[in-house]
């Protein structure tokens, strides 16, 4: 069985439990512990869903990449038909993306771009599931209104750290179940 | 110099490194590849006796309505700019945005900004503005009864039941209906006799669980002293949310709500040999 962290994900536990002690041991200001990434994954007893680390993550890449090019395009649609990222995510991850393409059908909003991601590591791979840590780009894509005008939000993250968990679908398949804003210290450069 | 003055820089520091340090371990903010090309990821944190459940949203420029009232136009959802409204337990928040350190001083009370003439009004196209909508949720209030109600007897068991059951909380965010699942999990039983015990059942009556009176149920007790006590049941919910319908998204953690105590007395029961009923007002000898 393979361990459940590897040495990207020890370092990235590491620098948060050393920014989070100093900075409380500085300020003062109590506060509670940060948990570390690795911290939220239990090592499966059977058999993992790939057999090593590196078939897991480009199997993630592979279903992020495909994920991404489903949402933008329907983004650059205005939001419409967001039925079709329906065989790439879970269904609550399905309501939760169909309720902000409804509203930006609603304000005339469209995308021109496309999002990008780096940094994959792997968090846990069990029997059924993919854990992945990534971060996603917005840079590259804008928000236009009706009349072509870019009306980007500026304060928008250009680099979201994210916490991705895949589970197995129909065969091979990976489905999206969750993707999670990871909000502890930013992995992500 | 007023050292008042740097009372917010305190604040606003200590507050920026809480929120680093605090919101990863319970905070569950879902952020889809939308979200993040749009804005408006939502979440929520269960806290000790609250969930919070946020969402930002960002106006586009050329589109922000320019009154402080629903627009009724269709680029614009119904109810962006109209006051939340407050159900039953929803305490909704909209939080300050502040731009500069003058603001922060400004915020609380200070006066650093520079006075600036007022420009002349132009038809500049308005700017984008970011809103963080924020309610916050609390469970309905368990209840607490006995059997017997308020008085037992030393030794012999006394059935406790929580009144309670899965319940939805809905309130607003942003326009859209909020909502927070509460699904009771765990009973912590406070008997104010220096002993507890946690269930995971809120207990049930005697009759409905068809035993006999002062027989033993998962959630009853027995007083080993004499006395009046006040015990009560602290009620541990599981926690989901939604915004706008769909499916229930789980949060971490989960919030309490403690039922109002009950008083108890307890007496003491010893047996005795009389010779013939203890009827009142006329009492056989040894009543």
């Amino acid at each position: 069985m393979r361990k459940p962290t590897s040495r990207p994900r020890a370092a990235i536990a590491t620098s948060i439990a050393l920014a989070g002690a100093l900075l409380v041991s500085v300020t003062g200001c109590a506060a509670a512990p940060t948990a570390s990434p690795a911290g939220s994954a239990a090592p499966s007893a059977t058999t993992p869903l790939f057999a090593s680390d590196a078939e897991a993550l480009a199997a993630a890449t592979a279903a992020y990449s495909k994920y991404l090019e489903v949402s933008d395009q329907i983004a650059r649609d205005g939001g419409a038909n967001p039925e079709r990222l329906k065989p790439y995510v879970s269904a609550s991850l399905f309501q939760n993306e169909v309720a902000t393409y409804t509203d930006v059908a609603a304000r005339g909003l469209h995308a021109t771009g496309a999002t990008t991601f780096d940094t994959l590591h792997i968090q846990a791979v069990t029997a059924n599931s993919v854990q992945v840590y990534a971060c996603a780009r917005a840079d590259r894509i804008r928000v236009m209104n009706s009349a072509g005008v870019d009306v980007t939000p500026s304060d928008r993250a250009s680099v979201v750290p994210l916490s991705l968990v895949w589970t197995q679908g129909d065969g091979t398949k990976l489905i999206l179940d969750s993707s999670d804003r990871w909000t502890g210290v930013n992995f992500c450069r | 110099m007023d050292w008042r003055q740097f009372l917010p820089l305190v604040v606003l520091t200590c507050a920026t490194l809480l929120s680093l340090e605090a919101m990863p371990a319970a905070a569950s903010q879902t952020c889809g590849s939308s979200s993040i090309t749009f804005g408006g990821c939502t979440g929520a944190q269960a806290n000790a006796s609250s969930v919070d459940v946020w969402g930002n949203r960002t106006t586009p420029g050329d589109s922000a309505p320019s009154g402080n009232g629903p627009s009724g136009s269709s680029a614009v959802p119904a109810g962006w700019w109209s006051a939340p409204e407050v159900p039953f337990s929803v305490v909704p928040q909209r939080e300050n945005v502040i731009n500069s350190y003058c603001d922060l001083v400004a915020y609380f009370g200070g006066n650093l900004c520079p006075v600036a003439p007022q420009p002349a009004p132009a038809p500049a196209p308005a700017a984008p503005v970011t809103l963080r909508d924020l309610a916050s949720f609390v469970p309905e209030q368990p209840t607490l009864s006995l059997q017997p109600n308020g008085w037992t007897v030393i030794g012999v068991e006394t059935n406790f039941i929580a009144g309670t059951s899965q319940h939805v909380v809905a309130g607003k965010l942003f326009g859209a209906v909020a909502e927070v699942r509460f699904t009771p999990q765990d009973f912590d039983w406070n008997y104010a006799d220096g002993s507890s015990a946690t269930t995971s059942t809120p207990g049930a009556t005697w009759a409905s669980l068809g035993v006999k009176e002062f027989s033993r149920t998962p959630t009853s007790h027995r007083f080993t002293s004499l006395g009046t006590f006040t015990p009560y049941v602290t009620v541990r919910f599981g926690v989901e949310y939604r915004v706008g319908g769909g499916a229930w998204i789980p949060v971490r953690g989960q919030v309490s709500a403690s039922a109002p105590s009950s008083t108890v007395t307890v007496y003491s029961a010893d047996t005795v040999l009389v010779t013939g009923a203890c009827t009142p007002g006329r009492p056989a000898p040894g009543c």
